[in-house]
């Protein structure tokens, strides 16, 4: 399964990158969303999770992007803005919203279950 | 050398005739005089009410005008009542004539009249002018009239006595002018006596000038010529008595009408005016140059006045203490009261044992008098817009803490989420890290069998320096506890991202649970170090339609006044354990029933309908405002369309129970 994951904190990619190391995902980073942008457009992905608030894109441009480029790439909030339901205008941007901070542990168990419904 | 009507013709031979007198028509004659008095007099009270002057000066003349034509027809008709059998002629333009001296003498004596203070003399002139306009139409009068061979002589003494009682019933008159309050019905009375006395003057002297008058016949004259033509004499005298009446009752009636309308418009306005100043829901006292009350409404009576003792005559200093002293407002541009737009304004607030403080506002304003300064104070009870002002800068202030926690919370979630990874990575790796240092022990065990290696001591060694077993033990411990930690942060985090969630007064659907664990969390500061707080929801519970900020204030204010009654019991009692906070959320038909029960000191049972109240507390200054719990009525009962319950007991502790709908809007089916 092939992921992206998107942050505009570096330390935030890094430190998820050593938690994943293990993982037999093969996953990207990217800071921006047009950094994320180009490496979709460069490589297939099943997964893109994104923060919401960031410099140039913000996280719901992203998504409505990977959504008109494929609508079958599973789409990912992991955000620590206040609060859902106000940037939920669209409901159908994400099929999931992972609240910041977010532990680890469940941060693997919720890819799982997205590489399992994958797999259906 | 004499004068020749004061000549003694009985001497000469004349001979003297008597003429009779009509008392009919005298008393038509005094009548005459009386009511045009009376309808000069009328016109000069209209005068003196403001009117412009134009129309005054109008006025004047027109009084001025009847009272001499008043005089002349008094005259003629006098003299109508006057009969001697023989043949008169009268000069039109004496008669004519005759007439200047009572309209002049009317008109100057009426200046006088006019004056607002009628001083010794202007009296003394004004009934001067009178009598003398009076008495020079009389005998002008008398020149006008002429009998065929009769010759016309006074009697001295009873010609100056005619001009002195006209001139003393004349100042007579003037004199009750002086006299004359402001009031009205005595003006009404003075106004009829005055006009009584000036048709007396008028008369007076009449008659008592044709008392001094004595025909004599001419002996030269023979055939004395009889009467005749007396019916022309007497249908002329008759016509400018009519006109004259007439005139003096359409004056009077359109007048008395008129003074009529604009008393009754005055008095209806005036009613109004008080009226309306009685209703008035601000007190308002009106003081005079020292400050005391003349005067005050019903609600300045309610305000000040205790027990329905009378505001009269007390000094506004006594009633409102705040003042200082009189001094603040008589030093008007350099009081150290606030200048407003509409004057000086005074906050002050009154409050009595056990009631809630009331606020008020009072507005000074100063009036000029002719008689010196008055002071206008308008009261107004504030309490209300004290409190939305509160309740305003509360919601303001939670609004700007709001948006800053949920910036805050943001800015913290980035580092939190990283550090978390690392630790959780560092945490994994630790345990590899162990393994592999298990592993060289192994090797190193097999490999060197020997003990007296001294490489085997060296590295022995270094682990019991470097404390490795100690390491090797707290490593997963201190890792255990930094992730409980940050998990700690985090969940204060999330509560306080919930907690500052602004509703901006709408309705949603929300968790309960996480409301009142939110901010049970965030106030936890406020309980945790003297009481233990359970909170017992059912798994269960529906998603209740709440203002969540409002709520979550609701529940905040609740849980810090449970906190506080329980520390001032604490302190009160010297108690060391903690106390107890329970909330207790359960489901009641279409409600959801919150109790919240916690065991402080208590409510005592006479406050227990005073708590809900605004600004009511018995805090001390800086620890309440007494807006904790009129903020809970006003968002359960007045928003939520809920219900609280309050049960008490000194001693014991106090239970809240708050039922709120769980569906503010019924279902459409």
């Amino acid at each position: 399964m092939n992921i992206l994951f998107v942050d505009d904190e570096r330390f935030i990619l890094s430190a998820t990158e050593r938690n994943l190391r293990d993982s037999e995902w093969d996953i990207d980073y990217a800071l921006s969303g047009p950094e994320a942008l180009v490496k979709l457009s460069e490589k297939p992905y099943d997964v893109v999770i994104t923060d919401m608030s960031m410099p140039a894109m913000k996280g719901d441009r992203l998504l409505q992007e990977v959504r008109e480029k494929d609508a079958s790439i599973t789409r990912v909030i992991l955000s620590g803005h206040a609060d859902q339901s106000l940037e939920m205008g669209d409901p159908d941007l994400a099929h999931r919203w992972l609240d910041k901070p977010c532990d680890p542990e469940y941060l693997v168990q919720v890819l799982q279950e997205i590489e399992a419904e994958r797999k259906q | 050398m004499e004068f020749w009507r004061f000549s003694d013709f009985s001497a000469r031979g004349y001979i003297e005739t008597h003429g009779t007198y009509d008392a009919g028509i005298v008393c038509v004659s005094i009548v005459i005089a009386v009511v045009s008095a009376y309808a000069m007099l009328s016109l000069a009270g209209r005068i003196s009410q403001d009117i412009d002057q134009g129309s005054a000066k109008k006025l004047h003349i027109i009084a001025a005008m009847i009272m001499g034509f008043g005089v002349w027809s008094m005259h003629f008709t006098g003299m109508h009542a006057f009969y001697l059998p023989y043949s008169m002629r009268m000069s039109a333009s004496l008669t004519g004539l005759s007439l200047v001296p009572s309209v002049v003498g009317s008109y100057f004596a009426l200046q006088l009249y006019l004056r607002k203070e009628l001083e010794l003399r202007s009296l003394l002139l004004g009934a001067l002018y009178l009598s003398v306009g009076i008495g020079l139409m009389h005998y002008l009068g008398m020149e006008a009239m002429h009998y065929e061979g009769l010759v016309l002589a006074y009697d001295l003494s009873s010609f100056i006595l005619s001009l002195v009682l006209a001139y003393i019933f004349a100042l007579a008159a003037f004199y009750s002018r002086s006299l004359q309050t402001d009031s009205k019905t005595s003006s009404q009375l003075t106004a009829a006596l005055q006009s009584l006395l000036i048709g007396v003057s008028v008369s007076a002297m009449h008659y008592t000038a044709m008392h001094a008058a004595h025909f004599y016949i001419d002996p030269t004259v023979k055939n004395l010529p009889l009467e005749e033509g007396e019916t022309v004499v007497l249908s002329w005298v008759v016509a400018i008595d009519i006109a004259l009446l007439c005139i003096v009752g359409v004056v009077s009636v359109l007048l008395g009408m008129r003074v009529d309308s604009e008393r009754r418009k005055a008095e209806s306005s005036e009613e109004r005016e008080n009226a309306v100043i009685s209703a008035l829901a601000d007190a308002l006292l009106v003081l005079d140059e020292n400050g005391q009350v003349g005067t005050y409404n019903v609600s300045a009576q309610r305000l000040f006045g205790a027990q329905h003792s009378p505001l009269d005559d007390r000094n506004i200093v006594e009633l409102m203490p705040e003042l200082g002293s009189f001094e603040t407002l008589r030093n008007w541009d350099n009081s150290e009261l606030e200048h407003g737009a509409n004057g000086l304004a005074l906050q002050f607030s009154a409050s009595s044992e056990g009631q809630s403080p009331q606020y008020f506002e009072a507005v000074f304003s100063r009036l000029f008098f002719s008689e010196g300064i008055h002071y206008v104070a308008l009261i107004r009870d504030i309490t209300q817009r004290m409190q939305m002002e509160q309740q305003l800068r509360q919601a303001q202030k939670l609004e700007s803490i709001g948006q800053l926690a949920a910036g805050v919370a943001h800015e913290i979630n980035t580092p939190i989420q990283y550090v978390t990874d690392n630790t959780s990575f560092l945490k994994k790796a630790s345990v590899k890290l162990m393994d592999v240092v298990d592993k060289y022990q192994e090797i190193v065990d097999e490999c060197c069998d020997g003990k007296e290696d001294p490489k085997f001591a060296e590295l022995e060694k270094f682990l019991k320096k470097s404390k490795f077993d100690f390491i090797r033990e707290e490593i997963p411990i201190s890792l255990e506890q930094s992730l409980d930690g940050l998990s700690r942060v985090t969940t204060i985090v999330r509560a306080m991202k919930s907690f500052s969630h602004a509703s901006d007064g709408q309705f949603a659907f929300a968790s309960l649970a996480d409301a009142i664990n939110s901010t049970a969390t965030v106030c936890r500061n406020e309980w945790k170090y003297v009481a233990e707080l359970n909170i017992s929801i059912p798994e269960d519970l529906p998603p209740v339609e709440l203002i969540l900020d409002e709520f979550n204030q609701v529940i905040l204010n609740m849980i810090i006044n449970a906190g506080h009654a329980i520390e001032d019991r604490r302190l009160a009692e010297k108690l060391d354990d903690l106390g107890k906070i329970d909330i207790e959320v359960s489901v009641d038909g279409d409600d959801v029933k919150i109790e919240l029960s916690d065991n402080g000191g208590g409510i005592p049972q006479e406050i227990q309908d005073k708590v809900f109240e605004p600004f009511f507390t018995t805090k001390v200054v800086g620890k309440g405002t007494g807006q904790g719990l009129n903020i809970v009525y006003s968002v359960i009962v007045e928003k939520h369309k809920g219900r609280i319950g309050l049960d008490s007991t000194v001693g014991e502790g106090t239970r809240f129970t708050l039922c709120i709908p769980i569906r503010q809007t019924k279902e459409t089916t």
